[in-house]
């Protein structure tokens, strides 16, 4: 063009051409790797991890770092302080503290995890069942409604009052712990569940789905159970550690395992009458356990939460 | 010089995010005389709604805060007062009208109580008197019944009708300045030409000034006297809204104003949206921030921000292309339409 | 609202009714009877007295019927084991120290939870709110049964300040009630942190910022009552865990409370005292959340207690 010529080339107009446009330039990471990166990002959520994992390869392979099983006793070393042969001391049977520690370690992790498990499949079964029938013709309605309200009245007994009645009923043992912690611990799930799905069925995605001729089982698989996974886990790095505290809580009452086994509960309340003696390695060990292991499993889930958690994204 | 009631100059305000310092505003000039109704313009994140903000001494610090310049009002720089001071300023002296009436008010308070609250504090008043300040309130923003709504709580009024409410609050203690951040844009269509209305009256009949924010060109033909267009953190034209609305100088504003429905021209004429997104503020450019969406862009715009050019009735606007090596307008319009 | 108050009270009945239906059963599904550990001594005779005694001998559904009907006179019958005194005197006797130690609990949890919160959230990121958050999570992660000894170590026997155990005066309370509301007032913490976060994020603050109300003063008119909602709908769960906290405090710290003739029970399995406790603990849990739902709809004008909610 002419006019090119005879202005300053600094007020030459640009042409389409040559005006970068403005990439978008931060990437676009999948949500997963999101949320990822944000729990790698949280030192706390990191250290619960971290100290979630060295539980549990102590309880792997803790007791047999020690030349004593968890129920050897040994009247000749009652009570004895913390030392070479007994790294975490011993008891007032003279059994190994750590090789009981750790096989503690065993069985608490073994009764939260599985019970934890079992809430976490009924849960997310009853909690489907009624959040996919809710809204579906009087008969979806009704099944909801009763599933509702089965769920409205356990959710009103008091959680450890009905597993202490379930423990006085049954053999104890730990599958009865596990029977009785998960007989009306999937209802927290269940509600969570239900409450999700609900909220997603009516969302625009699912609709736009479902308008695009999409079958249920489609929509179930792509859509509510990714979306509905996040709750649930953070879910399950809450249960796990209450199901232990249950566990440890009803041992400590003497209603959970029952010796020759042992778990941080009971090696808890077998230390009672030492407050007085002074050896404080007895509760120190188990004591330590237990608080080390909620401390882990709630930061872990505080800081999955937050991961997950859209608004806080930056 | 004439004393303006507010004056705003060269106002910078920052927001620390985890992405980096965020420039929000990068240096806004204007100034708003007694009784005048100044509104600003500009899409959503130019930074409009935290200029109202920065007046009111309500940037929240940390992540925010005031980089450089001043707010002058009546002639105190209110910008550096104290905490304690400011809070005699705020609610008595300017007052401030929010977006989202949903929101805006407190759900476990009574709507009367709520109303006089600053104005109890300030006059240090006996209960009755609150209250019937309350009422005199909601008769003025045009309640009905005030006696009986007066204690009600805000969940058992309208949206309209709480905006209403939120305007009451913010002309509970005779204030000279209001500022109004979107009032309208939260609200239905008829409801918001009854608050602008009512906006427009209560201006009027109580000689306020106001400042009103918006993206609506449409509520600032109806409402304002005088214009301030930003955009990306920066003024790009000010003048009177006939001035602006006749002769807009800036190519932001023909962008602003051509995505405007009009009712005059034939149907056939299409809104033109403005191409493209306003610039990362994390790292503004050198130049014009407009630059990079203007269709009659120069190799200058990038590399140097325009000066600001004053032409009739104070009208100003900052844009190279009234630099007078550059080509004339008119050419340029004709090579863009070419283009497009 | 009657009516709903009304609807309110039946499902309270119910859900009563539910609760001693499935105790009764289950303890009746218990293999092994009261008397077991005294059936090698005791004559046939004898025991078949006892049983007849406490209508043992008599068909499940006379006894349910029984228990029923005992239960609407507020009878909750005798204990096996202690042949004079009835369930009825026990909680009778237990009452006090339960209540005024939970009592003591719940007040020191909710004025410390609140606080606590409170202050974190008003200093968010920092050092005050860095403390807070550590003794929340110190809280969730450190039960009572294991806090309770810890306290009795260092404030009963190093310093001797406090009483080791029993019950008394009211210093023998600090270290349960301690012990008791520890875990609750890291929970509250949590809650009220980051409902006050939320709370102070709202729009209608900024409103009274704009007023020109100073800070503390929007905190407590706007902040707290706000806040605290979210606080008060937790109260109820609170509630139970405390409830079954004070089995294991009393136990640790021999106090004879409700807690301990419930567990004492459970050991010698003696029905009656099981049956009658659980039905105990469970009326006061459903009245109690009864209570805060009313509460909840007076500070809360939104909520009417009209409708149900979902």
């Amino acid at each position: 063009m002419e006019m090119d010529q005879r202005i300053d080339p600094l007020f030459r107009p640009l042409t389409k051409d040559n005006q970068a446009a403005q990439a978008i330039t931060r990437p676009s990471l999948s949500n997963w790797q999101q949320v990822i990166r944000k729990l790698v990002k949280n030192k706390l959520a990191m250290l619960g991890l971290f100290i979630i994992l060295f539980l549990v390869v102590m309880a792997l392979i803790g007791p047999l770092l020690v030349p004593y099983s968890h129920s050897d006793q040994s009247l000749l070393d009652r009570n004895k302080e913390v030392s070479a042969e007994h790294w975490f001391g011993t008891d007032e049977l003279g059994r190994d503290m750590f090789a009981r520690t750790w096989y503690g370690a065993r069985i608490s992790l073994t009764i939260g995890v599985v019970a934890a498990l079992i809430d976490l499949v009924i849960g997310v079964t009853v909690g489907g069942i009624a959040g996919y029938m809710a809204g579906r013709g009087k008969k979806g309605d009704r099944i909801d409604n009763l599933i509702m309200r089965v769920i409205e009245i356990l959710y009103g007994l008091p959680y450890l009052l009905v597993v202490i009645l379930l423990m006085v009923v049954m053999e104890p043992g730990i599958l009865t712990i596990i029977i009785a912690l998960s007989a009306t611990g999937w209802v927290g799930m269940a509600r969570l569940v239900r409450g999700q799905i609900l909220q997603l069925k009516n969302q625009e995605f699912i609709m736009a789905a479902q308008v695009l001729g999409a079958k249920f089982s489609r929509i179930l698989l792509k859509h509510l159970i990714p979306n509905t996974f996040g709750v649930i886990i953070v879910n399950l790095t809450f249960t796990i550690p209450s199901a232990i505290f249950a566990e440890s809580f009803l041992s400590f009452l003497g209603l959970g395992v029952q010796a020759p086994a042992a778990s941080w509960g009971t090696m808890t309340n077998d230390a009672m009458g030492v407050i007085l003696t002074g050896d404080w390695w007895r509760l120190f060990f188990p004591g330590l356990m237990i608080s080390l292991t909620m401390f882990a499993f709630n930061v872990f889930g505080d800081g999955l939460q937050d991961a997950l958690d859209p608004r806080l994204r930056d | 010089m004439k004393e303006h009631l507010l004056s705003i100059e060269n106002l910078k305000v920052n927001f620390k995010t985890y992405g980096g310092e965020v420039q929000a505003v990068r240096g806004v000039t204007f100034h708003v005389e007694k009784g005048e109704t100044v509104a600003i313009v500009g899409e959503s994140g130019c930074g409009k709604s935290v200029t109202a903000q920065a007046i009111m001494g309500l940037i929240p610090n940390p992540p925010g805060r005031i980089v450089d310049g001043k707010v002058v009002f009546e002639g105190t720089e209110i910008s550096k007062l104290p905490k304690k001071e400011l809070l005699g300023i705020r609610g008595t002296q300017i007052g401030m009208v929010f977006q989202d009436p949903m929101t805006a008010l407190n759900p476990t308070m009574k709507v009367g109580a709520q109303i006089v609250e600053g104005f109890v504090r300030s006059q240090k008043v006996s209960r009755e008197e609150a209250k019937k300040r309350a009422i005199e309130m909601l008769r003025l923003v045009g309640i009905p019944d005030p006696e009986q709504r007066v204690d009600q709580y805000p969940h058992q009024f309208s949206g309209g009708m709480r905006q209403r409410v939120v305007i009451a609050i913010a002309l509970a203690c005779n204030p000279k300045l209001v500022i109004a951040d979107e009032p309208t844009t939260a609200l239905d269509v008829t409801i918001q030409a009854q608050i602008l209305d009512l906006l427009k009256q209560l201006q009027e009949e109580q000689e306020l000034a106001v400042v009103i924010i918006t993206h609506d060109l449409g509520v600032v033909a109806e409402i304002a006297h005088r214009m301030v267009v930003m955009y990306a953190g920066m003024v790009v034209e000010t003048g009177t809204v006939e001035e602006v609305f006749a002769n807009p100088r800036h190519p932001y504003t023909w962008g602003l104003m051509r995505s405007l429905p009009r009712l005059d021209e034939s149907e056939k004429q299409r809104l033109i949206p403005i191409e493209g997104a306003p610039p990362d503020l994390f790292n503004p450019p050198v130049g014009c921030a407009f630059a990079a969406r203007c269709d009659f862009a120069m190799e200058i715009c990038k590399q140097q921000m325009p000066p600001t050019k004053t032409f009739d009735k104070g009208h100003e606007a900052a844009c190279w292309l009234h630099d007078e090596r550059a080509p004339r307008i008119d050419e340029l319009v004709a090579a863009g339409r070419q283009d497009s | 609202m009657s009516n709903y108050l009304l609807k309110r009270v039946l499902m309270m009945f119910l859900t009563l009714w539910i609760i001693v239906t499935l105790t009764f059963s289950l303890m009746h599904a218990i293999p092994g009877n009261p008397f077991a550990s005294e059936s090698d001594q005791l004559p046939e005779q004898i025991l078949a007295n006892l049983r007849a005694k406490y209508h043992l001998d008599e068909p499940l559904p006379v006894q349910y019927v029984m228990y029923l009907k005992n239960l609407v006179s507020l009878d909750l019958g005798p204990s096996i084991k202690s042949d004079s005194r009835s369930v009825n005197d026990m909680i009778a006797d237990g009452f006090g120290a339960s209540a005024w130690l939970g009592g003591q609990a719940i007040v020191v949890a909710l004025i410390f939870g609140v606080l606590f919160g409170i202050i974190a959230a008003l200093n968010r990121n920092r050092a005050l709110d860095y403390i807070a958050m550590a003794l929340a999570v110190l809280g969730v992660a450190v039960p009572s049964f294991i806090l309770a000894p810890l306290l009795i170590n260092y404030l009963a026997i190093k310093l001797p300040l406090f009483p080791v155990a029993t019950w008394g005066t009211w210093m023998h309370t600090v270290l349960p009630s301690l012990a008791l509301a520890f875990g609750p007032i890291a929970i509250i913490t949590r809650y009220m942190r980051a409902s006050m976060i939320e709370v102070m994020n709202q729009n209608y603050i900024r409103t009274a910022e704009a007023k020109g109300i100073p800070t503390p003063l929007i905190v407590i008119k706007h902040g707290i009552r706000n806040a605290i909602l979210p606080v008060i709908t937790f109260l109820g769960p609170l509630i139970a865990s405390l409830i079954t906290g004070t089995f294991v405090v009393e136990k640790i710290f021999a106090i004879p409370g409700i807690g301990k003739y419930f567990v004492d029970g459970i050991f010698n399995r003696d029905y009656p005292v099981i049956l009658g406790t659980t039905i105990f603990y469970s009326a006061i849990l459903i009245v109690t959340i009864f209570l805060i739902d009313i509460a909840y709809s007076l500070i809360d004008p939104r909520i009417r207690l009209t409708k149900k909610e979902g």
